[in-house]
C-alpha cells in the first residue's frame, strides 16, 4: 500500500478508462487504487466498527471521488471521510458529472478540497486529469 | 235609565242579570265589560262599575251603576294584537330568512372546504412533478452525458491510437462523431436550461438597463474579436427585473443579431427602448439575413431554426429561453423580419412600483 498516491472511486467503467488513458498519457506513474462503489471505499478506510484501518493510514495524496455511486453514495463517503480526524487531511476532490448547484454547495459544505465537473469533450477531460494530477501530486504541499 | 227599556238597551240581558246579581252578592263590581246600545242606537263595548246605596240603618237602597265606553280602548287593543300579530309574523318570516341563511352559508362553507381540500391536494400533486422533473433532469444532466463521454473518449482513443491505421475518410467520420457527440451534449445543456427556466425563482430588481446592454455587448465583443459592427444604443429606459435573466435575454437576442449580420459587409445593430402605458418596450435591430414572416410561429419554438446548422450554428432554444423568461416576467415578446432585410426583436416589461 506504500506507493499508492491516488484513489479513484468510480463506477463507470468507461471514465475510469479514460482516466487511466489520460494518467497513461500524462506519463504520470503514480500508484493507484480503483474503488467501484461508496462501499468499497469506506471498508478500505473504516472497520466494521467505523475505526480507521491504520494499516492502510500511509494516506494517498489524492482521493477523486465520483459523487453517483452504488450502495454509498460519494456525499454520504465524503461525509465519512472528513469527519475522522485520521482521514481528514487526505485531499478531496469531487469529480463528476452533475453541475448541480445543490451538489457544489453541498460537497463543500462537506469539505471537498476541489469541485470539477467531468468535460464532456475527451481532449478537456484528459487535460483535466493531467492538471488534477499535477496540481495535487507535485504543486500542493499536503498535511504530514 | 230609568224608564227606559233596559231589554233594549242590553244587548246582551243574561250578563246584564248576572252584573246584577254580582252586585248584590259582593257590594261591588268593577270593570263589568257588557255591550249596551247606546241612544243613537250604536251598540257600544262599556265596563260598569257598580255599588249597593244603603241608607243609615244598612238597609239596600237601589244601585249606583255607571257605565264606561271602551270603544276606543278595544280597538287600541285589537290594533296592538294585530300589530303584535304582524310582529311575531315578521319574526317568523325573518328567523326563517336567517336559518335559510345560514343553511347557504354552512352548504358555501362545505363546499369551501372541500376545494380547500382539492387545493391541498393538487398543491401536493404539483410538489410531486415538481420533484421528479427536478429528479428527472438531474439524472437527464448525469445519466445521458456519461454515455457521450464514452462516445467521445474512446474516438479520441482511436484517433490517436490507431492513427497509422485509419484512411482519411475514417478519421473524418470518427471527427464527426465527435463533433456531433458536442452538438447532443449542448442541446442536452440548453435542454436542462430552458426547463430549468419554469421552476427557478424570479429575483425582481432594480435594472439599468443601458448598462446591461453594454455589459452583455462588451462581453460579445470578447468573444467575436474579428466582426467590425456598427452597434447603437439608443436610450434604454430602467425596468425592474431578475438580473441574471434579463441579462440573458440580451445575451441571446444580441448574440443572435451578431450571428445573422455575419454575412454583412456593414453590419448594423440597434437597440433602445421606450415607454408605453404600463410598460416598457424593447428592441433588438439588425441588418442581418432576417426571417420569413411565413414560419414566424416556430421563431420561438423549442429546438425550432429557420437556418440550417451548416449556415448559422445553433440549437435554436435561445428564442424560446428570450421568451420564457419575459412571459415569467409578465411580458411579452414579439418580432419581426423580412429574408435579407434584417430582424426586429421586441419584448416589453411590465411597470410595477
Amino acid at each position: 500500500m506504500d506507493n499508492i498516491d491516488i484513489v479513484i472511486v468510480e463506477d463507470n467503467y468507461h471514465d475510469v478508462e479514460m482516466i487511466l488513458d489520460a494518467l497513461n498519457e500524462s506519463g504520470i506513474k503514480s500508484g493507484f487504487l480503483i474503488f467501484r462503489d461508496g462501499a468499497e471505499v469506506v471498508q478500505h478506510f473504516f472497520d466494521p466498527a467505523g475505526r480507521v484501518i491504520s494499516g492502510n493510514l500511509r494516506p494517498p495524496k489524492l482521493i477523486l471521488l465520483d459523487l453517483k455511486l452504488p450502495k454509498i453514495n460519494g456525499m454520504e463517503v465524503l461525509q465519512l471521510l472528513k469527519s475522522d480526524d485520521k482521514t481528514k487531511y487526505i485531499p478531496v476532490v469531487v469529480f463528476t458529472s452533475s453541475n448541480e448547484s445543490r451538489d457544489r454547495m453541498e460537497s463543500y459544505k462537506l469539505g471537498a478540497n476541489s469541485y470539477l465537473v467531468k468535460p464532456l469533450d475527451a481532449d478537456q477531460f484528459a487535460e483535466h486529469i493531467r492538471q488534477i494530477i499535477n496540481y495535487w501530486l507535485n504543486l500542493n504541499i499536503n498535511v504530514d | 235609565m230609568i224608564g227606559s227599556n233596559f231589554s233594549n238597551y242590553f244587548t246582551e240581558p243574561e250578563k246584564a242579570d248576572k252584573g246584577y246579581k254580582l252586585v248584590f252578592e259582593k257590594g261591588i263590581v268593577r270593570d263589568y265589560p257588557l255591550s249596551i246600545r247606546n241612544s243613537s242606537g250604536q251598540v257600544i263595548d262599556v265596563l260598569y262599575n257598580a255599588s249597593l246605596y244603603k241608607n243609615d240603618a244598612g238597609e239596600v237602597q237601589g244601585i249606583f251603576a255607571a257605565a264606561r265606553d271602551i270603544t276606543a280602548l278595544k280597538r287600541a287593543e285589537k290594533e296592538l294584537k294585530a300589530a303584535h300579530d304582524e310582529l311575531e309574523l315578521r319574526v317568523e318570516e325573518r328567523t326563517d330568512e336567517l336559518k335559510r341563511a345560514n343553511n347557504t352559508l354552512e352548504v358555501e362553507i362545505h363546499e369551501r372546504k372541500e376545494v380547500e381540500k382539492l387545493i391541498a391536494l393538487r398543491t401536493k400533486l404539483l410538489e410531486v412533478t415538481n420533484k421528479e422533473l427536478e429528479s428527472f433532469s438531474y439524472s437527464v444532466s448525469h445519466d445521458l452525458r456519461a454515455p457521450l463521454r464514452a462516445i467521445d473518449g474512446y474516438s479520441r482513443m482511436i484517433l490517436r491510437d490507431q492513427r497509422d491505421h485509419l484512411n482519411d475518410d475514417a478519421k473524418r467520420k470518427f471527427e464527426l462523431i465527435r463533433s456531433n457527440t458536442q452538438m447532443m451534449g449542448k442541446l442536452i445543456d440548453d435542454l436542462l436550461a430552458f426547463s430549468r427556466l419554469g421552476r427557478l425563482e424570479i429575483n425582481m430588481t432594480r435594472l439599468d438597463m443601458e448598462g446591461l446592454v453594454n455589459n452583455v455587448w462588451m462581453e460579445l465583443q470578447i468573444i467575436n474579436p474579428d466582426r467590425r459592427i456598427d452597434f447603437k444604443v439608443d436610450t434604454v429606459p430602467a425596468s425592474k427585473g431578475d438580473r441574471t435573466l434579463i441579462k440573458q435575454v440580451y445575451s441571446n437576442l444580441l448574440s443572435n443579431a451578431v450571428k445573422y449580420t455575419k454575412n454583412r459587409d456593414q453590419a448594423r445593430i440597434e437597440t433602445g427602448g421606450y415607454k408605453r402605458e404600463n410598460e416598457n418596450v424593447y428592441y433588438v435591430k439588425d441588418n442581418g439575413v432576417g426571417f420569413d414572416m411565413d414560419y414566424y410561429d416556430k421563431l420561438f419554438g423549442v429546438f425550432q431554426r429557420l437556418h440550417s446548422t451548416d449556415e448559422y450554428e445553433g440549437t435554436g432554444v435561445g428564442l424560446a429561453i428570450v421568451q420564457r423568461i419575459i412571459h415569467r416576467h409578465g411580458g411579452s415578446v414579439w418580432a419581426e423580419g423580412q429574408v435579407e432585410e434584417g430582424a426586429a426583436f421586441y419584448f416589453t416589461l411590465p411597470i410595477k412600483d
